[in-house]
């Protein structure tokens, strides 16, 4: 009876393999928001980026608006033509001097001057005269209607009209100061300490599959670099820099989970159980306590505990993380060339020039609740590597001798970081320098 | 046609092309099972949802081993065990007592002329712990150990439940063979 029973289940196995029904349309349509992209820290960074270059540009409009309002009250004013050309007003001229309105004006309004540090400067002193803004930028725009019209705006009659107990055109030099040239800077040093958060990543353009699926299993982590610049100014708009900088980089390799707690399970003492295979090298464990599985690709870890062999989850280790840290750290002496394009309250460079760097440290790491569980370091890495750098830099003079810096400068490493054969991939990384500068 | 490693890597980058390109591959395969585990269509539009949702959630954890098919029918069987489990009290149970042995069981050539359309009425027409043990057990091959882990059930049910899920199968087979032949004999 069982037996018979049972082929009913061969007939339902059999009828209905490979059977498929098409889906309403609408379930696809649920699913797509919700399935969103991974968030990565490299998104992160861009969006800092971002950020840097919107806040920059922003303080950079709000400079520029600042400026052209306040044109005015500037230290020194000079009103060509072609600025109050914009309002050809029929304005009255003396019967008795028949020239024009803006001949007229022109001795008057085309000298320098400088205020007083009134309240509201004026352009001639006297009750009755209109501020400069008034006469240029009139409310309403319609300056003969107001002149004809308003009362009040009566002394812009007198403006073009003088009687006689206003200012004389010999009296006009007290009030007007000679144009002097801006004292000349002559601070040749500079020291700067600046700080930057860093996008790195490879570059590679071979097309061998292993390695192009090692870089795709690898992410760039937050990095950062840092240090004390000098710089000699050559002359008005050359300057060389230097300094000591340090900066951390380095990538995460997800797919690698760490076990801790396999030290009871490892027989063989005192050998390196892990080899793991990096775009940017190999790398040994050289702690025993640790288990590694790669559970994206067979290519990259080399052992002899397979998962066949040994299961964590009977041995009951730890759980540790489900990726790997691979962390470099490097001293950087740059030789920097700098050029400077514009010469104003905000500077803007043209920054380019190359960098000895040397490792200080190489690392992999697991990381457990903001500590960190030691796993071994990348083979083969190049001690002292060169980099060339190019950025744009804007340098705003806020006070006296000090300055605020920001610099996004775009570095390749001119040769690999390590010399393995087939890795040899050159890294490159973006990064917004921030900083206070002090010219001496 | 892209191979389904560079669907897969493409859908852990967050690719949309590589994640749509792996439903429209997949789905209509794991709707049938989907309908195959319930009652309804909307229930079985809901497991789907779900299921896929897991699916490229977890694509994460898949390890390149075996079947990668078979890799995601598991995920959707297991959203289907979870909407059974929540779904659970809910569902009144035949009394078997009432559903008479069948008198004698149709011949396999009898069944030939059933389409899988007609087998997955069938299936879906049984109450849902039958439906769900003869599921697992028959068509997924679980043992009655494992279905038993599975549904929070003692082995006894789990074989109980098959015993009377096949019972009310071949009734249901018969009638619809009995049927199918009246209806192509005129």
């Amino acid at each position: 009876m069982d037996e018979r029973r049972a082929n009913i289940d061969l007939v339902f196995r059999n009828g209905l393999k490979g059977y498929e029904v098409l889906p309403p349309p609408e379930v696809w349509n649920n699913i797509r928001p919700v399935v969103r992209r991974k968030q990565r820290p490299l998104i992160i960074l861009r969006a800092a980026a971002a950020v840097a270059v919107l806040l920059s540009m922003s303080f950079l409009v709000y400079r520029l608006s600042i400026q052209i309002n306040s044109i005015p009250f500037d230290n020194i004013i000079t009103l060509a033509e072609e600025s109050y050309r914009p309002f050809p007003v029929p304005l009255p001229v003396r019967e008795s001097e028949p020239q024009t309105v803006t001949t007229a004006l022109m001795p008057l309004i085309e000298q320098v001057y400088t205020p007083e540090p009134t309240a509201e400067t004026t352009v001639l002193s006297g009750s009755n005269l209109y501020t400069l803004s008034d006469v240029f930028y009139p409310a309403g725009s319609d300056i003969l209607s107001l002149y004809e019209t308003d009362p009040a705006r009566s002394g812009l009659r007198k403006l073009f009209k003088p009687e006689d107990n206003e200012i004389q055109a010999e009296d006009r030099a007290d009030l007007f100061y000679p144009v002097t040239e801006p004292k000349q800077k002559t601070e040749k040093w500079t020291i700067a300490a600046l700080v930057s958060p860093t996008y790195h990543t490879n570059f590679y353009l071979g097309n061998d599959e292993i390695t192009s699926q090692l870089i795709s299993y690898e992410q760039p982590v937050f990095s950062y670099a840092g240090g004390v610049a000098f710089a000699y100014r050559v002359n008005k708009r050359i300057s060389v820099q230097s300094g000591l900088y340090y900066s951390s980089f380095g990538q995460e390799l997800s797919g690698i989970t760490a076990f801790g707690g396999f030290t009871p399970y490892d027989y063989a003492k005192g050998d390196r159980n892990f080899e793991v295979l990096t775009s940017t090298g190999t790398f040994y464990t050289n702690n025993t306590d640790i288990f590694l599985i790669d559970t994206r690709s067979d290519n990259r870890i080399t052992t002899r505990y397979t998962r066949d062999y040994f299961d964590p989850a009977k041995a009951n280790l730890q759980y540790i993380d489900n990726s790997l840290r691979q962390n470099f750290s490097y001293l950087e002496f740059p030789v920097i060339f700098r050029y400077k394009l514009i010469d104003r309250t905000i500077d803007f460079n043209v920054v380019g020039g190359l960098s000895s760097n040397f490792l200080v440290n190489n690392s992999v790491y697991a990381a457990i609740d903001g500590g960190r569980y030691q796993v071994g370091k990348t083979e083969g890495m190049n001690f002292l590597t060169f980099s060339s750098s190019v950025g744009m830099g804007m340098e705003y003079n806020f006070s006296g001798n000090l300055s605020l810096n920001l610099e996004p400068t775009l570095r390749y490493y001119l040769n690999p970081f390590n010399q393995t054969p087939g890795l040899r991939i050159h890294p490159y990384s973006f990064g917004i320098f921030s900083g206070i500068s002090y010219r001496f | 046609m892209p191979e389904i490693k560079n669907i897969i890597n493409g859908c852990l980058k967050g690719n949309r092309r590589d994640q749509e390109l792996l439903y429209r591959r997949y789905s209509p395969k794991l709707y049938a099972v989907c309908l195959q585990y319930s009652g309804n269509d909307e229930e079985a539009r809901d497991i789907l949802q779900e299921g896929f949702i897991k699916i490229f959630e977890n694509l994460i954890h898949y390890k390149h081993e075996g079947s990668f098919e078979g890799w995601m029918r598991k995920i959707i069987v297991n959203t289907a065990l979870e909407k059974y489990r929540s779904r659970n009290r809910l569902y009144r149970v035949d009394d078997i007592d009432q559903i008479p042995e069948p008198d004698a069981e149709p011949d396999t050539e009898d069944y030939a002329g059933l389409e899988a359309i007609d087998l997955m009425d069938i299936i879906r027409e049984l109450p849902p712990k039958y439906r769900t043990v003869f599921n697992l057990f028959a068509l997924e091959g679980y043992s009655h150990k494992e279905i038993s882990e599975m549904i929070s059930i003692s082995e006894g049910t789990s074989k109980s439940n098959l015993s009377r899920a096949r019972i009310i199968l071949q009734r249901r087979v018969g009638s619809y063979t009995g049927i199918k032949k009246r209806v192509l004999n005129g």
